[in-house]
């Protein structure tokens, strides 16, 4: 299906997420007689566009982004870039004609406040795979936290057989750092379980959100599989980030789950052995974050209760060549 | 100053029928443990005018007064007492506060350096263990996890090695600290800070100010600064803001039993090394430690001072496992049974019992500890199994069949207990109360023949040569004791104590022909027994139609369309039991609706569309017997009866279960019932000439379409891994390629083709059953099922060469790509129990390093989410809330009085070790009244009320006796003990081969071998009887429990913090959390509206 459109359209397939207020209910027939509801609340998508060799794209502008759900196109609803909150449309198409967005006296325009910043949640292996590098693990994943946008809020989860919620998500950096530093060591590895139900509380926070895994890469533990869990990211549109410790080909099993529930959710998958490449995987996600487009919009009526394909496409000759990375597509929500 | 008035309060006539009003409305508060039944009772008994009314109020005063701490309160309410009258109360004053003898002289002291949370981090040890119990725990934490044997060597393992590291880091820190007990760094500057630094495996990263960070540099210190939660985060911040650091860092105390200096004469040491270090270093002191801890105290002492060290060392695993029965009083032992079976004793032992502690020396020595797992499993037995087992000439008899002629190895060799199948045995016969002997299902000889003609070979050589002889039970039971010493597989053990339980409660009993066929099947089919538990009036016939259906479709060689019959057949025994459980179908038209069911389904053999009409008219025939209007729509109605039966005024929780369940079912992408019997009835239309309904087939496709094949996104590694080509994805796959138009245009207008076409559907309808089944076992919030579209649909009914049809469903692995990302395999006799396995690991705990506990947290949810409350009066829950409520306040008052405590005690000895009598006894006498109450289990206060309130004679247990008997007499069915067993029970898999829910009311049972914490769990059956008197005390609908339980289970199983996998009492603290935390959060809200907190809440 990816591969298909890729050809046809000449246009990376993006995901979108439901998240968020304001909910478009419709009704539409279940498989049976029975009548269920589907929800779409604003879908959020966070943007990555990059040149051919990587470097971020950035100070680009709404009318250059065009969205597409299962092939109609969409109105945007507001537009932010990095950490800056995302504005309304139409309040900066009104105020602005030039490539630079958001400016300090717009801060009426603003959307919700709940987009300002990124809600980071770290997911810290602490089962016996981690043993002999857990304290260098810990320094790296602390001087991340210390490096975060101050409009950043963090929450650092822990797991091993269980989930441990070490600091409920916070703004205070110290906090999060105690919560990482009271972090214990051992036993099994349930990392899809418990990245499922980081996602889970991660669902439930307004705004902009990413996971970011720190493991080693086997999993012991877990009765759920990574793409169910990866299904469940793109359906909220949290995009998963993964550093393992492990190099790339030393365990093929792991390293190839993490690369599908990185990409299908418009996350990066790092494969860095020692505590200096984990470090530079969390500068390149730092960045990620402080470069990335946030966009959002009201999807259309859409009678698809099943998986809605998005497409995302850069509008212009000047940006057209660019990559955009982003989530596959969703699931809209069965309420009850 | 209510006290004031309390002592001086006069007798006012004027205010006579004012007195009687204040004390009935205190009465009727305390009955809902309302708080403000204290002040209430000030009131009245400052009202009362009579010496009578004075009584009963000041004692009851007294005993609340004890129960929050406030002994000072207690004395005065017992003067008042005793000045208007009251009796039995002589020694009162003399019982407050009076430590019992040898209780504070037991213990010494030992130091262990560092702050106790380190400590206790490293040890892996709960932070809630009082500090009596820090030691205990860590004896029995050395004892299973701090040493290995490799060849032949002892070796200590990483944990033991960690401790010790920390304890060294710790003796450093310690000397950091100097006299000030802290660690002091006044800059950052300064040369303490590379000297701290140095010690925690640490240095600073840039300049001290807000860029300095701290930075690994001893890998190995550093990670026990981490583990040991040193606080690492404000020493950085310290330096980043260039201000001082302060920790205190001393030594933390902990009690030692008997002293340090006794433990060093067990462990052979000098004085020159710390405590800590001897403890630390010794496995057998270790155990020993555990096992006198564990045990009734002056036993222990008693042993401690007679038997000699070398014989306490050595038999440490024996007194650990078996030592907590053991009780001497008055220097003589205290042994199961009569006067005869205790001369019995005395001769198997070759000691008297009269002499105590040399009697239980004598026990653990005589063969490597079989006679100490037979003195504890008979110690364990009330009733009249003890009058049988306890029988003189019985217990020679079965004490040598235990015993065997080898007693190597012995029972407590392993680390843990592996006399599981004696407890069960001696814990589940069924006795014939005209004889006093047990049941043999059958005939003696049908057992006698399975051992002697085994078809699967021998099951003992002995036996096999002897059973040909037998003739009486007693040779069954016999034979039974023999098996019940192997660690092994105990198939004869768990074939007789399955089919006991068939028996037990039935009408009458099988025909012999019934229960060697039973026997005959058992090794095939014992899993599926537990659904002919589910009812006590089953024909004979209908048992063998049963086990008919199963051989007929055990015989069909297409693996595909076995999978496909067992998974219909399945589905459709586990709904009627369902509905037979919960009431829906009667008891002579269950048995009729389950026979009929086994005829449908043994019919099976040709193709798939004989499949599809069975399992058709089974669903047809299941509505009926649950009493569906014929016509009535299929799938709305199994859903409406499978979400409950409910009562006057409930139908708004139904509609929420029902809507829970519809959502559920949705998510698994399954289709309904009323959908595939349309189709059905359709195709039967065309096959007459109708034309063919292209909309309806292609609502069927798009629904199935959406599933994703499991495997599609594979790498080839995890495919392999998988091996996911099997029959479970063949087949979504087929059902995803299902093109029920391009069929009928093959069928070229055949009638007999067309009708064949109705078998495409019999896999969706399995799926769609075996999914309703799923979905009422759910637990609220279940993950799996709400994640993993395929989990109902990828259930393996065959497994590896169709192995697994018959037994009980497991997950297929654990971890990825093992568990193949959640599927179960196995039939669906056990479903409950395997979702809540599946399911555990998604708990989280909410206590800093604790993990879910694995056996144990399955069975409690099991226990919460099998039962459901429909059809329960308010007045049910009050009954079960009187009977906590009083039976605490008798624990409490026998503190008070002699006359009651005798008979307090005597009731809970049947099901409480006397360790742990001894516990509550003295915790009592020492005035810890609260610490003497979390020593006894809500079942074991709810059998004390209960014992005390059918003795129509005591008048203990005002003023909630009086209440539970007006109930009791006023509807003597609805308060039988049967139906309270039956509301409150909790499903028993193993001790009771059934789902049904019952209070069996035995003893706790320990971490089994073989069964970890399971048995445990099925023995503890007090979480819904807490959790019943809580909803009494909030006056919630009854109905209302059927989403607090589950949701409360799970909470309690997320705070349990337990040391060790006897630690039950974790258990009991996170549940009594819940509760409180419930208690509060309605208290805070009944504040916020300001309504009165006895008002109603929903």
């Amino acid at each position: 299906m990816r591969r298909k459109h890729d050809r046809i359209l000449g246009r990376v397939l993006i995901v979108a997420m439901a998240a968020a207020s304001l909910a478009v209910i419709g009704i539409v027939r279940g498989q049976d007689e029975s009548v269920f509801r589907t929800q779409v609340d604003l879908v959020v998508l966070n943007v990555t566009v990059t040149d051919r060799r990587g470097r971020y794209i950035e100070n680009l502008r709404p009318d250059q982004f065009r969205i597409f759900e299962d092939g109609v196109p969409q109105e945007l609803s507001s537009f932010g870039e990095g950490n800056v909150t995302p504005v309304r449309i139409a309040e900066l198409q009104s105020s602005t004609t030039t490539s630079e967005v958001a400016p300090e006296s717009q801060v009426a325009d603003i959307i919700d406040e709940s987009f300002a910043g990124t809600n980071v949640f770290i997911l810290f292996d602490t089962s016996n795979f981690m043993y002999r590098t857990f304290v260098y693990a810990e320094d790296a994943i602390a001087d991340f936290i210390r490096g975060l946008d101050q409009a950043d809020s963090v929450a650092m989860y822990g797991f091993s057989r269980n989930l441990t919620r070490h600091a409920e998500l916070t703004t205070s950096r110290l906090d999060a750092l105690r919560g990482l530093r009271s972090s214990v060591a051992g036993d099994q590895a349930a990392l899809y379980n418990s990245l499922l139900l980081t996602l889970r509380d991660a669902a439930e926070v307004p705004g902009r959100k990413v996971v970011i895994v720190f493991s080693n890469g086997p999993d012991t533990a877990s009765t759920v599989g990574p793409d169910d869990v990866g299904s469940i990211a793109e359906d909220e549109g949290i995009p998963i980030y993964v550093i393992s410790t492990k190099d790339l080909n030393r365990d093929a099993v792991s390293s190839n789950a993490f690369r599908r529930i990185t990409s299908r959710t418009g996350g990066r998958a790092f494969f860095a052995k020692t505590w200096q490449r984990q470090s530079e995987a969390f500068v390149s996600i730092k960045n990620e974050l402080a470069s990335s487009y946030t966009i959002t919009y009201y999807p259309q009526n859409n009678p698809n209760t099943s998986w809605r394909n998005i497409e995302v496409e850069l509008v212009g000759d000047d940006v057209r060549r660019y990559r955009i990375r982003t989530r596959n597509g969703y699931r809209p929500k069965l309420s009850d | 100053m209510w006290l004031v008035g309390l002592l001086q309060a006069a007798p006012a006539p004027q205010v006579v029928e004012g007195a009687q009003e204040l004390l009935a409305h205190a009465e009727s508060l305390d009955r809902y443990n309302d708080p403000g039944a204290f002040s209430a009772y000030q009131a009245a008994l400052d009202a009362a005018p009579i010496d009578e009314q004075k009584q009963r109020i000041a004692r009851r005063l007294a005993v609340l007064a004890l129960e929050s701490g406030d002994s000072s309160t207690a004395r005065s309410a017992i003067e008042v007492y005793r000045q208007s009258g009251g009796s039995g109360w002589g020694q009162a004053m003399e019982r407050i506060g009076t430590v019992a003898a040898g209780e504070a002289g037991d213990f010494g002291i030992a130091e262990i350096p560092g702050i106790p949370d380190g400590f206790l981090r490293m040890a892996a040890l709960s932070t809630a263990l009082e500090p009596r119990e820090l030691l205990p725990a860590l004896a029995r934490n050395l004892a299973t996890h701090g040493f290995r044997v490799s060849l032949n060597v002892l070796q200590e393992t990483e944990y033991l090695k960690l401790i010790k590291q920390y304890l060294s880091q710790a003796r450093e820190l310690r000397q950091f600290a100097g006299d000030n007990e802290t660690l002091d760094v006044p800059t950052c500057e300064s040369e303490e800070t590379a000297q701290l630094l140095k010690t925690l495996g640490y240095r600073l990263r840039n300049e001290c100010g807000p860029n300095a960070v701290l930075e690994t540099v001893n890998p190995s210190r550093a990670f026990l600064s981490i583990d040991s939660a040193f606080p690492l985060t404000d020493l950085e911040d310290a330096y980043r803001r260039d201000v001082a650091f302060h920790q205190p860092y001393g030594v933390t105390e902990v009690p030692v039993l008997f002293g340090p200096d006794y433990w060093r004469e067990v462990a052979g040491e000098g004085d020159d090394r710390d405590f800590i270090d001897v403890f630390l270093s010794d496995p057998a002191l270790a155990r020993l430690y555990s096992a006198m801890s564990k045990m009734h105290r002056p036993t222990a002492i008693a042993l401690r001072d007679t038997a000699s060290i070398e014989t306490l060392r050595n038999y440490a695993p024996v007194f650990d496992f078996f030592g907590r029965s053991f009780e001497i009083q008055d220097g003589r032992a205290i042994t199961p049974g009569g006067a005869a079976a205790r001369a019995k004793w005395g001769e198997l032992a070759g000691v008297s019992a009269d002499q105590g502690a040399a009697f239980f020396e004598a026990i653990v020595q005589q063969d490597d500890g079989w006679m100490a797992a037979y003195f504890d499993a008979l110690s364990r037995v009330s009733g009249p199994a003890a009058i049988y087992l306890t029988d003189p000439a019985r217990m020679q008899r079965f004490y040598n069949a235990l015993r065997g002629l080898i007693t190597s190895p012995g029972p407590a060799r392993p680390i843990f207990r592996a006399t599981a199948d004696l407890l069960l045995l001696t814990a589940r016969l069924d006795f014939d109360s005209s004889t006093g002997r047990p049941r043999i299902p059958g005939t003696v000889a049908a057992w006698g023949r399975l051992f002697a003609t085994h078809p699967h070979g021998k099951y003992d050589g002995k036996l096999t040569r002897s059973a040909r002889d037998w003739t009486d039970p007693d040779d069954v039971i016999e034979a039974l004791f023999g098996l019940s010493r192997k660690m092994v597989e105990n198939e004869p053990l768990k074939m007789f104590l399955a089919i006991t339980n068939l028996e037990r409660g039935r009408d009458r009993p099988f025909e012999p022909a019934t229960v060697e066929r039973l026997m005959n099947d058992y090794p095939r089919f014992g899993a599926q027994f537990s659904y002919l538990a589910e009812s006590t009036s089953l024909r004979d016939e209908t048992v063998i139609a049963f086990l008919d259906s199963m051989t007929a479709i055990g015989g069909i060689n297409n693996i595909r369309r076995r999978a496909d019959i067992v998974g219909s057949q399945q589905a459709l025994v586990s709904l009627w039991q369902i509905l037979v459980r919960e009431g829906h179908i009667e008891p002579q038209e269950a048995d009729q609706a389950l026979y009929d069911i086994s005829v449908n389904l043994s019919t099976v053999r040709r193709n798939d569309d004989q499949l599809f009409q069975a399992t058709r008219t089974s669903v047809q025939r299941l509505l009926e017997a649950a009493g569906a209007s014929v016509g009535s729509e299929p799938h709305d109605t199994l859903v409406g009866l499978l979400a409950g039966r409910p009562g006057a005024g409930e139908a708004t929780h139904h509609e929420e279960m029902i809507t829970r369940f519809n959502t559920l079912f949705a998510q698994q992408k399954l289709v309904s019932i009323k959908t595939l019997f349309d189709l059905a009835d359709h195709l039967e239309r065309v096959s007459r000439g109708e034309s063919f309904n292209v909309a309806m087939a292609n609502r069927l496709a798009e629904t199935i379409s959406d599933v994703r094949l499991p495997q599609s996104e594979l790498s080839t590694e995890e495919a392999n891994a998988i091996g996911m080509d099997n029959g479970v994805d063949r087949r979504i796959r087929r059902q995803r390629e299902l093109n029920l138009r391009r069929l009928v245009d093959r069928a070229d207008g055949d009638p007999a083709e067309l009708l064949e076409i109705r078998g495409a559907i019999a896999p969706i309808l399995r799926d769609s059953l075996v999914g309703l089944v799923y979905v009422y076992y759910s637990p609220p919030g279940a993950e799996l099922i709400r994640s993993n579209p395929l989990f109902v649909r990828s259930h393996d009914f065959a497994g590896a060469e169709g192995r697994y049809s018959w037994v009980k469903p497991r997950s297929r692995g654990v971890g990825w790509p093992a568990s193949a990302g959640g599927r179960l395999i196995g039939s669906l006799a056990g479903l409950p129990y395997s979702l809540n396995h599946a399911e555990q690991n998604f708990l989280v705990p909410t206590m800093r390093q604790a993990l879910i506990w694995q056996d144990l947290a399955p069975q409690v949810l099991l226990g919460a989410t099998v039962p459901r409350w429909w059809n329960i009066s308010r007045e049910e829950l009050h009954y079960v809330g009187l009977h906590l409520r009083m039976g605490r306040a008798l624990v409490i008052e026998s503190k008070l009085d002699p006359a009651l405590e005798a008979i307090v005690v005597e009731i809970l000895h049947r099901r409480v070790s006397p360790a742990r009598l001894w516990s509550v006894r003295t915790e009592l006498a020492a005035g810890r009244v609260d610490k003497a109450l979390e020593n006894l289990t809500p079942a074991e206060y709810f059998d004390l009320a209960d014992a005390m309130a059918r003795d129509e004679t005591s008048e203990y247990g005002v003023p909630f006796v009086g209440e539970i008997r007006r109930l009791r007499a006023d509807d003597p069915t609805r308060f039988s003990p049967e139906r309270i067993s039956a509301t409150f029970g909790v499903p028993h898999p193993e001790l009771s081969s059934s789902l049904r829910p019952e209070l069996l009311r035995l003893p706790l049972f320990p971490t089994m071998m073989g069964y970890s914490s399971r048995v445990l769990a099925e023995s503890w059956e007090s979480t819904n009887l807490y959790w019943a008197a809580l909803a009494d005390e909030a006056h919630l609908e009854p109905a209302d429990l059927n989403l607090r339980v589950p949701e409360w289970t799970q909470q309690s199983i997320e705070h349990i913090f337990a040391t060790h996998l006897d630690d039950w009492p974790a258990l009991m603290r996170s549940i009594r959390v819940v509760g409180d935390r419930y208690r509060e959060t309605r208290r805070a809200a009944a504040s916020d509206q300001e309504i009165r907190p006895n008002e109603q809440s929903r």
